[in-house]
């Protein structure tokens, strides 16, 4: 025993005592005096001290040293027997003396002996941990952390390990969480410790993948298991563990949503949550990401009104989902809201789909069909029928929000608006019937030449007319019916498709009677124009229905242009608006005398779903109507003219110029409304768009797409699901910021020789040599060897070939370059320039005058390289093109046009070429997709695109999961599957070392390069563009 | 007549042969079925330069083309046929070929036309050598054969070079001294010029619509013709023509001409090229042949004028609206 004290104190020799720098008048033997009297009590913490001794002692001065001592001693002497508590102090002191001052370790100490007093197992793991917490928490809060383990040892029989395990994982912890993350942590576990010690320690020394879930997630863990583990704390262990795992499943973006669907749709009752949570998981997981974003958002608001509903409706949504497209599940959900806001019952069954209501539904959106699916042969249609450039859009670009949504198809002469979704027929046939028939309405306007012979004239002349609506009406209703009879005479397939339409649409109307006379009247003549007027009539409107039919009989036949229909539209409006407008049931009661408050006023036809209502207010790109300045007449409202006026200018109508100016742009578009001389108002009070156009909204709109061009949109390749997400990404081609043109000079003259090279090596490349072939069946020469061969082989008795010619074929080959440079912000990256030069860039410096290289950018390299590459291609006279892209979020990447195809001013393209600067994300995959349709319609024999970047493709909404770029790589690989099925030969060149694994993933059956010197780029990139030119 | 047939040369070359099935599909889409048949049982094999078109061709002349034409002919001016495909080109030079020598013929007291018609379909292998002559072997010794094109200039007629951008850059220059004041036709390797006969007359066509760029027609080239455009015939005009060629009623053929008029509408957006006549000629012969009128066209047109679905899908709604 002696022996081994003997032993460990010779082990702390005089030298290393010296080395350890002791503060002043501490001498070594006080040392191992000290050390002999702790062995007394504990040969173990004995040891620890002097191993501590040489790291402690540099920090402290001699009363300090011996106060260190006192400390561990005071230790012993509290809880005798408990010699591993002393010894965890000791060996824990260096680390803790080392980071805070010693005053403060007192308070330390003392903690750790009003533990060990309780548990000394316990303080010894506190003494144990504690190098690791303040290795993470700034300020000295041992108190509360102590404290909290003390509260765990309080909380039950046999806690003690449930607090050890505490203090040993939030230690670990802490290199991730902040402290007061730390608390929400405990609290569950103080609660279950409160109940079962084992629970307690169980739910401690588990350790999910915390980091993969955002803070705000996790403490929202903490408190539903908290919830949970005040009444049932078994389950809230496994609750605890099944909420990480789902949790880190899922996309981070809907993970906060499902933490409050769960507390809310369970009305926080911990009998449920977990149930909730369940219920959720299953439905949830097994769908693809926007799916989820989706039905968790109509699951927390069908949660908001009807939690029991909400709940229905999760556990209903994966099937729900296999038999309604996606995009149309809010319309289903909104069905059964609204049907849940009046009565909770019905709704519930709705949502549980076992009502007969949601049936039709269900029904009616697995039928319909997407406009945006349809677009393209929609556009086609249109175009063909109407010989015009039309170009269908959805009626929700009309209207930025969606509260004020356009109700019916429109058109500008331009451009068709179509609903967003055609539903409510039987079969997605008939409801594309109902868009074939709108289109073929709508494109009628243009191929009947409504818009061209002075449409919006018309409607400018019938706003003046006082009972504005009525005329409007009329009209409409009169041309709308012409377009029909066109159309059923042009196009006899169509008849069918038309009939059917307008049965439809006629069968939600209103019944006659139940409208005053003069909508009535309006509604008979809808009816008369769609081949529907015999209908069942109330008495008192025959006569006058008898009037219109008369009036419009044969009308159609003779009709032949849009001002046939105004003038018919004015007889009818005279004799209609000459009638007081009363209900129809006073009528019936026969009361000649009509009291004034019984005339109602005239309310605005609805119209027919396809035909819509031609409305130049909703529409984006007004055609002006404009008058002669001097004859504008200020004021609200303008003075509305009357009948006979209008007749005037309508019998002089000859007189009068339309003229249809055809700009450029839309925008200088104009119908002109000239000599009207002897119209007392011209004032276009109407008209919404004789605003100053300053004050005009759409003024802004305009402005913007100056600024770029597009939007372009673009699927992307999801990888799980193994689809498309169609209309994914939105792209937007901007111009590059012309930078400083000196820096080119820079690069110019650094790179003199190098450029000059590569154009001379590019020259040569064209190739205009005669290849000759020989021994071929035909051609311009004899095959003397051929020839000879020939003869001797008839000689010889044996068939001769007859491939004796040769010929000489010219190859002449175009090739055609797209570089696309990653213009993310990880470009902006320094790289160490490179101390010893290698030959090749010695020889660059040597000549070019550069012989010390500052650190540079990727992207200055990139440039660089650009500038040589430009030089080349320059020199080799085909055709090429320079982007880059960056951008942020799948809405809006940017694709910088540096130069394009057919681009000569090579002033501006330098200008922009050192105007390249690092920007934001790189989502390569729509960049590559945007590149290759600049590719497409380029012939040529060889067509390259070159991609140029440093990196992982990424983006932050770029896959769901931001830590794995998994989704990213496939996006970018089938991005350049599709450019080379287009027979476009991607190449992609990385600058970044580590790129090899991630390039040869991404593009494996493409060719790539990965460039580990990166100031070698300007150099290797002219010769991999030769290299793939053959 | 109309049918072409091989050389009686001992080594026939990938060209003719080519040339001759093409020129015999289009020829036998281009005669009604039935007259076709009883044709084609008494085949018979004729030099290219004893050719003769025998019958009247059907053609409709849309504008002043057939004035034109007659007028260059007698100035000795070649002519340059520029237009889409199908618009009636290779009938146009057909019909003239025919009137032409009816015309040559009954003033020197014949009663069968005299002029021959040498088509040659230019490809992208076609070269000079092909045009003009070579020396092939023949037992023991080479023999030279002359080309189309000099057998053209030797026996004079129209020499008709289709899609003449096609061919190779070295065949568009030998036809240069052909094509001006001098009207000869060198042969290189012969050392020989050859002067045209009186009655040589040459046409190239050219579709300026789908060819590439690299692939236009230099200037020097161009500015030796006068050229004819030929587009698309009106509504009208094009009915008339497929009621004639197809045998269809006047009802139907007026319908598959405004098909094809809204078809057309769509070139430039989703098709390169519009619907041709002959396909609408065809569409109107399989429903001539009792096929129903909207499967004839989706067949014979919109599978026939692309590849794409959506595009396909398109011209389908078009062709339903239409026909009932």
């Amino acid at each position: 025993m002696r022996q081994n004290q003997k032993n460990l104190m010779g082990s702390f020799t005089e030298d290393a005592f010296r080395r350890a720098s002791p503060p002043g008048g501490l001498s070594r033997d006080e040392i191992i005096s000290l050390a002999e009297k702790i062995w007394d009590d504990s040969a173990e913490s004995a040891r620890a001290f002097l191993h501590a001794c040489p790291a402690v002692l540099p920090h402290l001065s001699k009363v300090e040293f011996e106060q260190w001592v006192l400390l561990g001693r005071s230790i012993l002497e509290e809880s005798p027997g408990k010699a591993g508590v002393c010894t965890e102090f000791f060996q824990a002191s260096p680390a803790v003396i080392s980071k805070k001052p010693f005053h403060s370790c007192k308070a330390w100490v003392n903690q750790g002996i009003e533990i060990a007093q309780h548990s000394p197992g316990l303080a010894a793991e506190y003494f144990r941990s504690t190098p690791a917490f303040i290795e993470n928490v700034e300020t000295f809060q041992f108190r509360k952390w102590s404290h909290w383990a003390m509260q765990i040892t309080a909380a039950g029989k046999g806690a003690e390990k449930a607090a050890a395990s505490f203090l040993s994982s939030s230690v670990e912890m802490l290199t991730f969480m902040s402290f007061s993350e730390i608390k929400d942590w405990f609290t569950p576990g103080l609660l279950l410790a409160q109940h079962s010690a084992e629970l307690a320690s169980a739910y401690f020394s588990l350790k999910p993948d915390f980091l993969s879930l955002y803070r705000s997630d996790r403490s929202e863990i903490y408190r539903l298991t908290s919830l949970i583990a005040k009444f049932l704390p078994e389950e809230a262990l496994s609750f605890y563990q099944a909420c990480m795992d789902v949790l880190i499943a899922l996309n981070p973006n809907i993970r906060s949503r499902v933490l409050k669907a769960t507390g809310n749709i369970s009305s926080e009752n911990p009998e449920q949550i977990f149930e909730t949570l369940e219920i959720i998981r299953s439905t949830i997981l097994h769908l693809p990401y926007p799916a989820q974003e989706s039905v968790m958002r109509y699951g927390l608001a069908i949660g908001d009104r009807s939690p029991e509903a909400a709940r229905e409706f999760f556990r209903n949504a994966g099937s729900l989902l296999g038999v309604i497209p996606e995009h149309f599940l809010p319309h289903w959900v909104d069905e059964g809201l609204s049907i849940l806001l009046r009565d909770e019952k019905c709704g519930i069954a709705y949502f549980s789909l076992s009502s007969e209501k949601q049936r039709q539904e269900a029904m009616k959106w697995t039928h319909a069909i997407h406009l945006e699916d349809n677009r393209h042969i929609l556009t086609l249609l249109a175009q063909a029928l109407s010989g015009k450039g039309l170009q269908i859009q959805s009626t929700e670009e009309l209207t930025p929000d969606a509260s004020s949504p356009v109700l019916y198809p429109i058109s500008d002469g331009h451009t068709i608006y179509l609903q967003p979704f055609s539903a409510g027929e039987k079969s997605s046939r008939d409801n594309f019937r109902q868009y074939k028939v709108a289109t073929a309405h709508q494109a009628g306007y243009t191929e009947f030449g409504s818009f061209e012979s002075g449409l919006h004239a018309i409607r400018a002349l019938l706003d003046r007319l006082p009972m504005r609506d009525l005329a409007l009406d009329i009209f409409f209703i009169l041309e709308d019916g012409r377009i029909d009879h066109r159309l059923r005479e042009e196009y006899a397939g169509l008849r069918e498709d038309i009939d059917l339409t307008i049965a439809n649409a006629l069968s939600g109307r209103p019944p006659l009677w139940q409208l005053p006379l003069q909508e009535a009247l309006v509604e008979v003549l809808l009816r008369l124009t769609t081949g529907h007027g015999d209908l069942d009539m109330p008495p008192l409107l025959t006569g006058h229905a008898a009037f219109l039919s008369d009036s419009i009989m044969e009308f159609y036949a003779g009709a032949h242009g849009v001002w046939s229909c105004f003038f018919k539209a004015l007889e009818i409006y005279e004799y209609i608006q000459s009638l007081s407008n009363k209900s129809l049931d006073q009528e019936r009661d026969e009361c000649d005398l009509i009291a004034e408050s019984d005339i109602l006023p005239y309310t605005p036809s609805v119209p027919l779903p396809f035909r819509g209502r031609y409305d130049p207010a909703i529409l984006p790109e007004p055609i002006q109507v404009k008058a002669p300045s001097h004859e504008v007449v200020d004021g609200e409202g303008g003075i509305p003219m009357s009948l006979e006026e209008l007749k005037m200018i309508l019998e002089n109508i000859e007189k009068y110029h339309f003229q249809i100016h055809e700009g450029n742009d839309l925008s200088s578009q104009g119908l002109f409304l000239n000599e009207l001389d002897g119209i007392p108002a011209t004032g276009s009070a109407n008209d919404p768009f004789a605003e100053d156009e300053e004050s005009h909204p759409l003024v802004s709109r305009v402005s913007r797409t100056t600024l770029y061009e597009g939007p372009y949109y673009y699927d992307e390749w999801d990888y799980i699901q193994k689809a498309y997400r169609r209309r994914w990404c939105c792209l937007r081609e901007r111009e590059v910021d012309t930078g400083r043109v000196g820096n080119l000079d820079e690069i110019y003259n650094s790179y003199r020789d190098l450029i000059q090279k590569v154009r001379r090596q590019f020259q040569s490349i064209r190739p205009t040599i005669l290849e000759p072939v020989r021994r071929v069946e035909w051609g311009d020469e004899i095959d003397l060897a051929a020839l000879i061969r020939y003869v001797v082989d008839r000689r010889a008795g044996n068939s001769p070939s007859d491939r004796i010619f040769s010929r000489k074929e010219k190859k002449v080959r175009r090739i055609t370059t797209l570089l696309l440079i990653d213009m993310s912000a990880s470009t902006d990256i320094q790289v160490p320039a490179l101390t010893d030069p290698s030959p090749s860039r010695g020889d660059r410096s040597g000549e070019g005058g550069m012989p010390e290289v500052p650190d540079r950018r990727i992207i200055d390299i990139e440039v660089e390289s650009l500038v040589v590459m430009m030089e080349a291609l320059e020199a080799l006279d085909d055709e090429y093109a320079i982007f880059g892209f960056s951008g942020f979020g799948k809405d809006s990447v940017d694709f910088y046009r540096i130069k394009d195809f057919d681009d000569p001013d090579l002033e501006a393209i330098r200008g922009r070429i050192s105007g390249i600067e690092p920007k934001q994300s790189t989502r390569m995959g729509t960049a590559i997709r945007h590149a290759t349709g600049k590719l497409r319609p380029i012939e040529s024999d060889q067509r390259l695109l070159i991609l140029l970047s440093d990196g992982f493709p990424q983006d932050h909404d770029y896959g769901e999961d931001r830590r794995s770029n998994e989704y990213a790589l496939h996006d970018t690989m089938m991005a350049l599957l599709e450019a080379k099925r287009e027979g476009i030969r991607p190449f992609c060149i990385t600058v970044d070392k580590s790129g090899n694994d991630y390039l040869r993933k991404m593009i494996d059956p493409i060719s790539y390069l990965v460039i580990q010197d990166i100031y070698s780029l300007p150099e290797i990139l002219p010769r991999v563009v030769e290299s793939l030119m053959f | 007549m109309l049918v072409y047939i091989h050389m009686g040369s001992a080594v026939a070359s990938s060209f003719y042969d080519h040339d001759t099935r093409e020129r015999r599909a289009v020829e036998k889409s281009m005669k009604n079925g039935l007259q076709q048949e009883t044709r084609s049982l008494s085949a018979q094999e004729v030099k290219i330069e004893e050719y003769r078109i025998q019958e009247e061709p059907y053609y409709l002349p849309i504008k002043d083309e057939v004035e034109i034409f007659r007028a260059a002919f007698r100035s000795k001016i070649p002519v340059l046929l520029k237009g889409p495909t199908g618009t009636g080109k290779t009938r146009f030079i057909e019909y003239m070929t025919y009137s032409i020598s009816r015309e040559l013929g009954l003033s020197d007291g014949e009663e069968s036309p005299s002029l021959p018609l040498i088509t040659v379909a230019c490809h992208e292998d076609l070269t000079a050598t092909d045009l003009v002559g070579k020396y092939l072997l023949k037992g023991d010794e080479t023999v030279w054969v002359d080309g189309p094109l000099t057998r053209a200039v030797k026996s004079g007629g129209i020499c008709y070079l289709d899609e003449i951008v096609e061919a190779r850059k070295d065949t568009t220059v030998i036809i240069h001294p052909l094509s001006d004041h001098r009207r000869i036709l060198p042969i290189d390797k012969k050392g020989n010029i050859v002067e045209a006969h009186e009655n040589f007359q040459l046409v190239i066509s050219y579709n300026p619509g789908y060819q590439s760029v690299i692939k236009d027609l230099k200037q020097s080239t161009r500015q030796r013709f006068v050229a004819i455009d030929f587009e698309y015939p009106s509504r009208d005009q094009e009915a008339r023509i497929i009621q004639h060629e197809s045998s269809v009623g006047q009802e139907i053929a007026f319908e598959l001409a405004k098909l094809g008029e809204k078809i057309r509408n769509l070139k430039g957006h989703a098709l390169s090229e519009g619907a041709s006549t002959r396909l609408l000629i065809y569409a109107g012969r399989l429903i001539g042949e009792g096929i129903e009128a909207r499967r004839a066209c989706d067949i014979a047109i919109s599978a026939s004028l692309t590849d794409e679905i959506e595009v396909q899908r398109s011209i389908s709604e078009v062709i339903s609206a239409v026909f009932p």
